[in-house]
């Protein structure tokens, strides 16, 4: 029906006044999944990408948004907008406040990017729309918080380090220092891969290395365990990513790269790359290919996190622009790496936990008795259920260890009397020979130094608990952790003495 | 290979710039394109209505001391769309400085042509299923806005007792160094009974309204006031003849004196209480918080200026009988800060109960999930007591309302007369062209005046 025909007159004797009002924000908002498609048309976007799969938003708009979104998506085009709505978490300041513009807290992502100086943050206060006494509260809080300043930390710092924060459900109280923290981790990645980039300087991967390697037989037990710590890195973050864990991704993939590739791997194949002997040329490649893969995967794997500094990095991998047609020319359009089921081996990794082990009581043996940094020492490492996983490793042992030998289940003659001795557990026992690499004598002196401290420290208490009165008068609590004390010292002057008989059992087998 | 075979997601960020939004979403966002064969994340910005037009006002206001009805409507509008331009270029620099893999080609904007066109078949298709309808209702009222807001656009603090609060608008509370108002009292005042000498005691934690009371409800059972049935008091400033009914459901004989004063314009309990007893609505305020011209000698005051004034007033009649501090909630703007008033104001409203439902029901049956789970309920809570949306607001900047109201020349028609709802036509067409147009079925009609 028309307005004509409703009022029975002549158009022109028609008067019309449009409403003067607009319409609520969150109505357009509500209709937003179709109508940025080209809702009411049936356009090919509206086809190929409606209804949506993710809406991903603050909690705070669940119902201004997301609920009108959903209603509005049933009631206009009979479908869910969206089967799925992930709601982040509200980031606020240190002290848990919501950021707002009115309390002045509110931090610029830039600001925290390319840093800047406590003059411009404070001059930008005077730029914004908040009245003059609530900028100088503002000011006096943003000179307490960054007298310095913010400095430079970078996009992959911020996401990095948002990221972390990102445990389900909980409010992000975002400490800017602690952004600043993860700069240091983007500044390792960066040299550790850099570094890692001289071992592989000479080397050609192939268009399907992980594959290649995989087939070569050219791998050490130790290539199998990155490879496989790798995979199951691959799978960890993966799962997090589908489950929306994305703090538990962030940790995974940093473990990888931190316990794993640099702490473990980078430094057990350091000899191996090193000699360019022709018998070592196997060892050598597979340790080349392996880093090559891990460095290739890993840094896909911290793309979406960490997007320009990986994209640096694998720019820079040799072999760029000679790997086949499928080669990408960006990490950012690059598949993202999958976990390949038969390419694990717990077997291996179980292995290296046991050499790990054996590798920090080494460690702990040369700390206990100071050996200097350069001076390799001869190990006997006693093991009776681990035989063949100790010595297939003897030599990572050798390399991480700082060993010259490593004798394992030696027979009982061949082990020299002068050692010293660390149980692992009742399987394990790793022994070192000392003999020529300790100052008994200098150490006997420390000790009895410490001795001398320890002693009348426990004297007196003892004779404190043991004053007339002292049961009737001391509290209960005060009573326990009194005993608790005592005993305590007992053990470290026991220990102390042990230890002093050790060095002058030592010191005459060594006279000997 | 392919994890997920399809991911579109849409993302969102205020154009009203907003820290951590942006920053959280963008980090997922950015997570979920990688992991996806084909996905694709869309830029959109809203125009935040209300945010975006209040920083314009201050940052015109601050510039040249002018506001916006100075400048006018089509030129401010155009004011906004400059801001916009300059600090949405900001945004879209964070977001690509951020590392953000949007599709920039698909870029899009809540005022643009294609969402505009959108929110017109929008509010058609609605309107044509009869769930949008214009109604006079009592609703929340921004007096610094001077526009209506939703229920959820409602911040409430809690007064312990008698508080002082900083009022925008108002030339300051003489009485108070600061300047401040005094809220948390409920204050005593009498109306005296029409042909008796008799007085009624009445207790309100907001004096001024009295200057709308069309009522004072006792309860049926009250014994003190049995005598006073179908009696009336009498205003004391303007000698309007106000009717004593008798009401079981408002009433609690043993809070205070037993007896309500009932302001149907200005309170949601008496609204209800005024249309079961088709009780008078007189509205007392001007749309910016100053009394109007129904409040007799206090017309022109700003309401809490007029507060102290009624009370001096009431004092000197001999009906002013004290006040006492008063636990209450009050409702403040969330967009202004403003202390808000219920008005009844001419808005459209969309129905929401059937999709209210169908949403709940999405979440109850699996269809949609939303994580973390913890938010389920709060889903549930909102929805199932949902209310109709009022879905208009007195500003410029945003979509205008494609409905147009219809008079033959010659004719006086009240357009904020719900009886005459029936000459509000809604259409299509942006260019006004009569024959697109058709006639409005009003969902409900009631006329309150």
């Amino acid at each position: 029906m028309k307005a004509i025909d409703i009022l029975k007159c002549h158009k022109d004797d028609i008067i019309l006044e449009r409403d003067e009002d607009v319409l609520d924000t969150w109505f357009s908002s509500g209709l937003f999944p179709f109508s940025v498609m080209g809702w009411p048309d049936n356009t090919e976007d509206l086809k190929a990408f409606y209804p949506t799969s993710l809406l991903e938003t603050g909690s705070d708009i669940l119902f201004f948004w997301v609920a009108r979104m959903v209603m509005m998506g049933l009631e206009l085009t009979d479908e869910l907008p969206f089967h799925t709505v992930y709601l982040h978490a509200m980031v606020r300041d240190k002290e848990g406040r919501k950021m707002s513009k009115s309390l002045g807290n509110v931090i610029d992502p830039l600001e925290v990017i390319n840093g800047c100086t406590l003059e411009s943050l404070l001059k930008k206060l005077d730029g914004g729309n908040l009245p003059a006494k609530e900028v100088e509260k503002s000011k006096k809080d943003q000179a307490e918080d960054f007298p310095d300043g913010i400095p430079e930390c970078g996009s992959d710092a911020l996401r990095f380090g948002l990221l972390a924060y990102t445990v389900q459900g909980k409010d992000v109280n975002l400490d800017i220092k602690r952004v600043v923290g993860y700069r240091n981790f983007c500044n390792k990645l960066w040299n550790a891969t850099r570094f890692a980039l001289q071992f592989v300087s000479d080397f050609q991967p192939t268009d399907s290395m992980l594959d290649d390697l995989m087939k070569s037989g050219k791998m050490a037990i130790r290539d199998k365990f990155i490879i496989s710590r790798l995979m199951v890195a691959c799978e960890t973050v993966n799962s997090n990513f589908r489950e929306y864990k994305f703090g538990d991704a962030q940790q995974a993939s940093y473990s990888f790269w931190i316990d794993d590739l640099c702490d473990v791997y980078l430094e057990l194949i350091k000899p191996v790359v090193y000699d360019k002997s022709e018998a070592n040329a196997d060892a050598r490649w597979g340790a080349q290919a392996s880093l090559w893969v891990c460095l290739e995967a890993g840094l896909r794997l911290l793309h979406p996190m960490i997007p320009f500094v990986t994209e640096e990095l694998w720019q820079r991998l040799p072999g760029r622009g000679s790997l086949g047609p499928d080669e990408r020319e960006s990490i950012m359009i690059s598949e993202y790496p999958l976990c390949i089921d038969e390419y694990k081996n717990p077997k291996v990794e179980e292995g290296m936990e046991v050499i790990k082990k054996i590798i920090k009581s080494c460690r702990s043996l040369r700390a206990s008795y100071q050996i200097k940094n350069k001076v390799l020492t001869n190990f006997y490492i006693k093991t009776a259920t681990d035989e063949d996983i100790v010595k297939a490793q003897s030599d990572d042992i050798k390399t991480l260890g700082q060993a010259s030998t490593v004798n394992v289940n030696p027979a009982e003659a061949d082990i020299p009397e002068t050692i010293g001795i660390d149980v692992i557990d009742d399987q394990t026992t790793v022994l070192m020979d000392i003999k020529g690499l300790v100052d008994f004598e200098a150490e006997i002196k420390k000790l009895e130094k410490n001795l001398g401290k320890t002693l009348p420290s426990l004297e007196n208490l003892e004779k404190k608990t043991n004053a007339p009165g002292y049961e009737e008068k001391v509290k209960d609590q005060l009573k326990k952790e009194n005993i608790e004390k005592i005993e305590g010292l007992q053990k470290k002057v026991a220990d102390i003495k042990g230890a002093i008989a050790n060095f002058q059992k030592l010191a005459l087998l060594e006279k000997k | 290979m392919v994890m997920q075979p399809f991911t579109y997601q849409v993302s969102y960020t205020f154009l009203y710039m907003d820290f951590n939004i942006l920053l959280s979403s963008l980090s997922f966002r950015h997570t979920f394109k990688l992991i996806t064969s084909i996905a694709q994340t869309l830029k959109g910005t809203d125009h935040a209505g209300i945010a975006t037009q209040s920083i314009v006002e201050k940052m015109l206001m601050k510039e040249t001391g002018q506001n916006r009805h100075d400048l006018g409507r089509e030129k401010f509008v155009e004011k906004i769309w400059d801001w916009k331009e300059e600090y949405g270029g900001k945004i879209t620099n964070q977001l690509r400085s951020l590392g953000s893999s949007v599709d920039w080609s698909r870029e899009r904007f809540t005022m643009d042509k294609m969402c505009n066109k959108a929110v017109i078949e929008a509010f058609n298709q609605l309107h044509e299923k009869g769930l949008l309808y214009k109604d006079m209702r009592l609703g929340n009222w921004s007096c610094a806005l001077k526009s209506a807001i939703s229920d959820i656009e409602v911040d409430y603090i809690e007064l312990e007792g008698r508080t002082f609060l900083e009022v925008k608008s108002h030339k300051g509370n003489p009485n108070d160094k600061k300047g401040r108002y005094e809220f948390g009292v409920i204050t005593s005042f009498a109306y005296p009974i029409e042909d008796s000498e008799e007085k009624l005691i009445v207790a309100t934690t907001r004096l001024e309204t009295m200057l709308g009371d069309t009522a004072v409800a006792i309860h049926p059972e009250d014994e003190r006031y049995k005598h006073l049935h179908g009696k009336f008091v009498i205003h004391p400033f303007n000698g309007r003849r106000i009717p004593i009914i008798t009401d079981a459901e408002l009433v609690d004989m043993s809070f205070g004196t037993g007896a309500v004063k009932i302001t149907p314009a200005h309170d949601p309990n008496d609204y209800e209480c005024g249309k079961r007893h088709n009780l008078e609505f007189i509205t007392v305020l001007t749309p910016d918080g100053a009394i109007n011209d129904k409040g007799s000698q206090f017309e022109g005051i700003m309401r809490y200026d007029a507060r102290i004034a009624v009370e001096e007033a009431l004092a000197e009649k001999g009906l002013y009988f004290g006040k006492e501090p008063n636990k209450m909630r009050l409702g403040l703007c969330s967009r202004s800060g403003d202390i808000l008033e219920p008005m009844i104001t001419p808005q459209w409203y969309v129905n929401c109960d059937g999709m209210a439902k169908r949403a709940v029901d999405a979440v109850r049956n699996g269809k949609l999930t939303i994580k973390p789970e913890e938010h389920e309920k709060t889903w549930y809570y909102w929805l199932d007591n949902i209310r109709d949306w009022c879905v208009s607001r007195q500003l410029w900047w945003g979509h205008q309302i494609p409905a147009w109201f219809v008079t033959k020349k010659g004719e006086t028609l009240n357009k904020n007369d719900m009886a005459n709802n029936n000459r509000w036509v809604v259409s299509r067409s942006e260019k006004v062209s009569l024959s697109t147009f058709r006639i409005l079925c009003p969902y409900v009609v009631r006329c309150l005046y």
